[in-house]
């Protein structure tokens, strides 16, 4: 018999039996197995796998009692093991279809799922489309957030326990966001250095759950210190109208063409690397402490060559 | 003719075809085979096993209730056990939430449609949406998604990092993409008549031209760089790692010091970096690179003599 024509009989069977059945049932009442020997069992264990990876779960309870098959395993497939119960309109199946070509992960989980819910390909490629990664730890991570579990992992050459409450993507990369110690910290997942060790339900603290921005502001010039220093920068006309879309705080317009704007430096890191993102198109006006530290490493720069 | 399938692949696809051909009864093959992106042929050799597949249960006989006329049309006597969408793995559940829930701020999407979805999605799978997925929406971006889906040439003023110049060209778009967090139109560019991809967010103003496109796309191309280009070794300092991360650099040392390759189509962004980086860092190996991060921040000394 054809291993596809076996599977699937062996599906119809499971799912057609109104209670559970035993190995030794399965092979006296159907003729997917030649016997009860360990080679036909290792065939029915490789179909329950292919079931499995197609998202059909077989449900298996203990026989009791006391004869001699005590000890052995029933086998079911339960409305519950196979369906979800999902009504959707033509409409939500298609907009979700468009959702999930629009926003693809690399692991093709959305694919997937669509397959599963009988969605096939849509007729034109969608005119946007994100592609995400999907590092391992991401199935992990969101069941301990959503199952409330402390997690453990290796972060920074450091063994990390946290108390997890969101995970977020932002431009390309993945973040947790938790609790170590009762403090707020952001952990970037490409940066784990460890598998994610799950901890029980509820092992985790109710903290409120913050959305993203909440969590990490958008802003990289802002990561830091809650206070920092406002710096005021020239920049070019070339590159002015970007600036302006992108952050604001413009104070000051120059007839040609260049903008004068104010920054809350908290991070002296993070603002030399926007600054000089720009190049000779921006120059630091005030305050002087800001000032003398970019001339530092400019004069420390031109020097090493 | 079937394609080559491995059998929970081959098993996968008989199903999704025989729940979404049950949901649009009646139906034939030639339809299923498009709707699921196949060959005619190959849809009908997957479909038409499953007419023969019967068991029996305490001698009442069981089958799958499909029948495959020769005419291609498909009929569904009886789907009790199988007619409805299957359950999901946590990844595909997580995965099609969080796509669903980042498409919702996206232009081109039905919104409504698309939240009772997520609504239903959520309640059926159990999980949370603890998963949050920020797009941008940069501020051309569904001007460029119109243009590219109604295949409009569009007119476009650019700021090219590489180039650190600011173009006015016609381009006709192909692909609108989001990579690594940002969103590119890949196009062809009348200006420099040739295949060209644009950052969205650098995209100064942009305007509809009403002229069709008359290009078809010749498929994905590298973004920049190449394999053509020179290639900057650099040593980074150990504090810097997080700069160069979002970069399309090879690591080739990475236990005491962390030296990075960099291919090198021009040298703008090469001494944006270098500036970045800081005086730790430097220039190993090709002498060619070796004064351009001096050059570039004496340049700059002067600005400050200046101001």
């Amino acid at each position: 018999m054809d291993k596809n024509e076996r599977i699937w009989k062996l599906l119809m069977y499971l799912r057609a039996s109104a209670t559970p059945v035993s190995w030794a049932e399965m092979v006296r009442d159907t003729d997917l197995y030649l016997d009860d020997g360990p080679s036909s069992k290792k065939t029915f264990e490789r179909d329950k796998k292919d079931l499995r990876s197609c998202g059909i779960a077989i449900h298996t309870e203990t026989i009791g009692g006391s004869d001699e098959a005590a000890g052995g395993t029933r086998y079911a497939i339960r409305d519950a093991d196979l369906f979800l119960n999902l009504q959707l309109s033509a409409n939500e199946g298609l907009a979700l279809e468009m959702a999930a070509t629009i926003v693809q992960f690399d692991a093709a989980w959305e694919m997937d799922a669509l397959a599963k819910l009988g969605a096939g390909a849509l007729p034109s490629p969608p005119p946007l489309r994100a592609q995400l990664s999907a590092p391992e730890e991401l199935v992990s991570l969101h069941n301990a957030v959503d199952r409330r579990r402390r997690i453990s992992f290796m972060y920074g050459g450091v063994a990390r326990e946290v108390e997890p409450t969101l995970v977020f993507w932002r431009r390309g990369s993945w973040y947790v966001h938790g609790y170590q110690n009762g403090i707020a910290k952001n952990f970037k997942v490409d940066r784990f250095q460890s598998d994610v060790a799950e901890g029980p339900d509820n092992s985790s603290s109710n903290y409120e759950v913050p959305d993203s921005a909440e969590a990490m502001s958008k802003d990289p010039l802002l990561h830091g210190p809650d206070e920092g220093i406002i710096a005021r920068v020239l920049v070019d006309a070339v590159l002015a109208r970007q600036i302006e879309r992108d952050r604001g705080g413009v104070v000051e317009r120059r007839d040609d063409g260049s903008v004068v704007v104010e920054v809350d430096v908290r991070s002296p890191g993070a603002f030399r690397s926007w600054l000089f993102g720009m190049r000779d198109h921006a120059v630091v006006l005030s305050p002087p402490e800001v000032v003398e530290d970019v001339i530092s490493w400019l004069r420390a720069l031109a020097g090493a060559r | 003719m079937r394609k080559r399938r491995t059998n929970d692949e081959r098993l996968a696809l008989q199903l999704a075809m025989i729940l979404w051909a049950h949901e649009h009864q009646p139906v034939t093959v030639a339809e299923v085979a498009a709707h699921f992106g196949l060959d005619p042929d190959d849809a009908y050799s997957e479909l038409y096993p499953l007419q023969g597949i019967e068991v029996a249960v305490n001698d009442e006989f069981h089958n799958l209730g499909v029948v495959v006329e020769d005419d291609g049309e498909i009929f569904f006597d009886m789907n009790p056990l199988f007619g409805r969408p299957r359950q999901l793995e946590r990844g595909e559940a997580m995965g099609l939430l969080a796509a669903a829930n980042a498409a919702l701020r996206l232009p081109g999407t039905d919104v409504d449609s698309l939240k009772t979805a997520v609504s239903k999605l959520g309640n059926a799978l159990g999980i949370g949406s603890s998963l949050s997925v920020e797009i941008t929406d940069p501020e051309h971006l569904k001007v460029v998604e119109r243009a590219t889906r109604d295949r409009e040439r569009i007119r476009i003023e650019y700021y090219a990092r590489w180039t650190d110049e600011v173009s006015i060209r016609t381009v006709e778009p192909y692909e609108t993409i989001n990579v690594e967090g940002n969103w590119y139109l890949r196009a062809h560019c009348l200006l420099r008549d040739d295949h060209r991809t644009f950052r969205i967010d650098r995209i100064e103003n942009v305007e509809l031209t009403g002229e069709i496109c008359l290009r078809t796309d010749p498929g994905n191309q590298p973004f920049t760089g190449g394999d053509e280009a020179p290639v900057a070794r650099i040593e980074v300092p150990a504090h810097a790692r997080w700069m160069i991360e979002p970069l399309p650099v090879q690591i080739v040392e990475d236990d005491e010091r962390l030296v990075i390759d960099l291919p090198v189509s021009s040298t703008v962004f090469l001494e944006s970096l270098l500036l970045r980086l800081g005086p730790d860092a430097r220039i190993v190996g090709d002498d060619s690179f070796r004064d351009v991060a001096s050059d570039v921040a004496q340049r700059l000394l002067v600005r400050y003599k200046e101001s």
